[in-house]
């Protein structure tokens, strides 16, 4: 907020941010990640050229929409890759393609063996297959094809967890659709870059940070309900349709939290939210057979907006107290902490200053906060 | 001349001299998402001013003593010499104020001063400088 002279500090969206600094995976791990990555992306493509067939993985989801956050009370995170096989409807079965891509990474954790930083075991899950490490993160692989009926060269088909009925999506679509959104007032230039390699996020777009904080909540207020708690990409969705555009990440959540529901749609007595890049694909269909998890979503929406209007009106104390619930004790009291030195900082530089209604303080107002040191015996 | 530097800096304060007596009394924000505090600088000529805040009260972390206090919670927001009467209140003591409210609003949900100072040194084990130039001190 833009005083007369100057600009005010904003607590809240510092101790945002200042929390998402804690909840962000580090550059060592997103670099060892990626390196993984791609290893297994040459291994599983080299494979393919021996059988004639095209294979190219890459990531999706949130390493790639730069919205990861830690998973509760853990530093271990999952990538989820696309394998994506260049193989036609009727020359392959879902059974066969999740076994196919099931042999090659196998393969490929047997062609790592003794190498400290390999994969130690290929897990079969219902739709992926996990690579796990001795570094804290895992690789989740989707087999998919590619969808020939679909507009977009890069819409793909999935088995879904019956292994029957294929199901469209378009991951990378997705991912530049959402970059697009965060960044809509800005100047696009790397969307290309972003979609082809997986970039180190050093800034995110306010839509980014709304994201990880919303997962994050979403994360604490279910526990251990996991099979209610609505999946990211509903999350990440609805946020970047309702996102403003505004600057400020504390207003973009509060703006977000207030309009997500908007953009959940009633089609005939079916709950939907379309993939925004893929309209077929219905990101709530599950509401439909499970009308408990519509219930718990908006629990969960009733909770978020309550405590961030209780932490917008209760003032600055009121407001941490409720973070700390709602993002967890620990990120949130090195945010203060964070926060807190930092605004020493600016005073013993003589960069803090005051402003002339109510003594707000912020930065490059006319009246300078002398350095000075607190006194007292108690 | 205090009370008028005072006054101008923040508009809707008020004050009085009588005697050598200056009373003021105004509204301090902290930060745009603080509440606004009601605070009183009571200073006799020649003295260091008694600043306290008059509304709402301050409140304590359980069973906690308030950080940076003289007793009867009067805020300490300057050491030695940093202030003397010739300083005007408006650009020390006053910006100095609005900083404590900050500190302290993070204080009371962490327990953590984060705005360095001194402690006293009969709370202080010998072997610590007389300045916590460090990180906060846990209270």
């Amino acid at each position: 907020m833009a005083l007369a002279t100057g600009t005010a500090l904003d607590p809240l969206d510092e101790l945002i941010d200042g929390t998402l600094e804690q909840l962000d995976i580090t550059e060592s791990m997103h670099n060892a990640a990626v390196a993984e990555y791609q290893e297994v992306g040459r291994f599983v493509s080299a494979a393919g050229v021996r059988r004639g067939v095209d294979v190219f993985v890459h990531p999706q989801g949130s390493f790639l929409l730069g919205t990861v956050v830690l998973p509760v009370g853990s530093n271990e995170f999952d990538i989820d890759l696309v394998a994506r096989y260049g193989l036609r409807r009727t020359q392959t079965t879902q059974d066969e393609l999740k076994q196919r891509a099931g042999l090659d990474l196998h393969d490929y954790v047997r062609s790592r063996a003794g190498d400290d930083n390999g994969p130690t075991a290929c897990d079969e899950g219902m739709r992926a297959w996990t690579l796990s490490y001795r570094q804290p993160f895992h690789l989740d692989t989707l087999p998919s094809i590619p969808d020939d009926e679909a507009e977009t060269p890069s819409a793909i088909l999935l088995p879904d967890r019956g292994l029957v009925r294929w199901q469209h999506s378009d991951p990378l679509a997705y991912a530049t659709w959402f970059v697009q959104r965060g960044q809509r007032r800005l100047v696009l230039k790397e969307a290309r870059a972003y979609v082809a390699g997986v970039p180190r996020f050093t800034r995110r777009t306010t839509l980014q940070r709304a994201v990880q904080v919303l997962k994050r909540h979403r994360d604490l207020f279910f526990g251990n309900d996991i099979d209610n708690r609505p999946p990211s990409i509903l999350i990440t969705t609805l946020a970047a349709l309702a996102d403003d555009g505004n600057n400020n990440a504390y207003a973009a959540i509060v703006a977000i939290a207030g309009d997500m529901e908007r953009f959940i749609e009633n089609r005939s007595g079916v709950w939907w939210v379309a993939n925004p890049v893929a309209p077929q694909e219905n990101f709530v269909d599950k509401w439909a057979s499970h009308p408990e998890r519509r219930t718990r979503f908006y629990q969960w929406l009733d909770n978020l907006k309550t405590e961030l209007s209780a932490a917008s009106s209760e003032g600055v104390p009121s407001a941490i107290r409720r973070f700390k619930a709602m993002f967890g004790e620990e990120p949130v009291e090195k945010a203060a902490e964070r926060m807190g030195a930092s605004t020493r900082s600016l005073r013993e530089q003589g960069a803090l200053t005051i402003g002339s209604a109510g003594a707000t303080l912020g930065t490059g107002g006319a009246t300078r906060v002398r350095d000075h040191r607190f006194y007292g015996s108690r | 001349m205090q009370l008028l530097g005072l006054n101008q800096l923040l508009p809707g304060s008020g004050g009085s001299v009588r005697k050598d007596r200056l009373v003021w009394t105004g509204r301090i924000q902290p930060t745009v998402r603080s509440i606004t505090y009601t605070v009183r600088i009571t200073m006799h000529l020649g003295r260091r001013p008694d600043i306290i805040v008059l509304d709402p009260p301050l409140e304590r972390r359980d069973g906690e003593a308030l950080p940076h206090v003289f007793p009867g919670d009067k805020l300490c927001v300057y050491s030695g010499d940093q202030w003397d009467p010739s300083k005007p209140l408006s650009t020390t003591v006053l910006p100095w104020m609005a900083e404590w409210l900050y500190f302290y609003e993070l204080w009371l949900p962490t327990g953590t001063w984060f705005g360095g100072g001194h402690e006293p040194a009969i709370k202080r084990p010998p072997s610590e400088p007389a300045a916590d130039k460090g990180q906060g001190v846990k209270r």
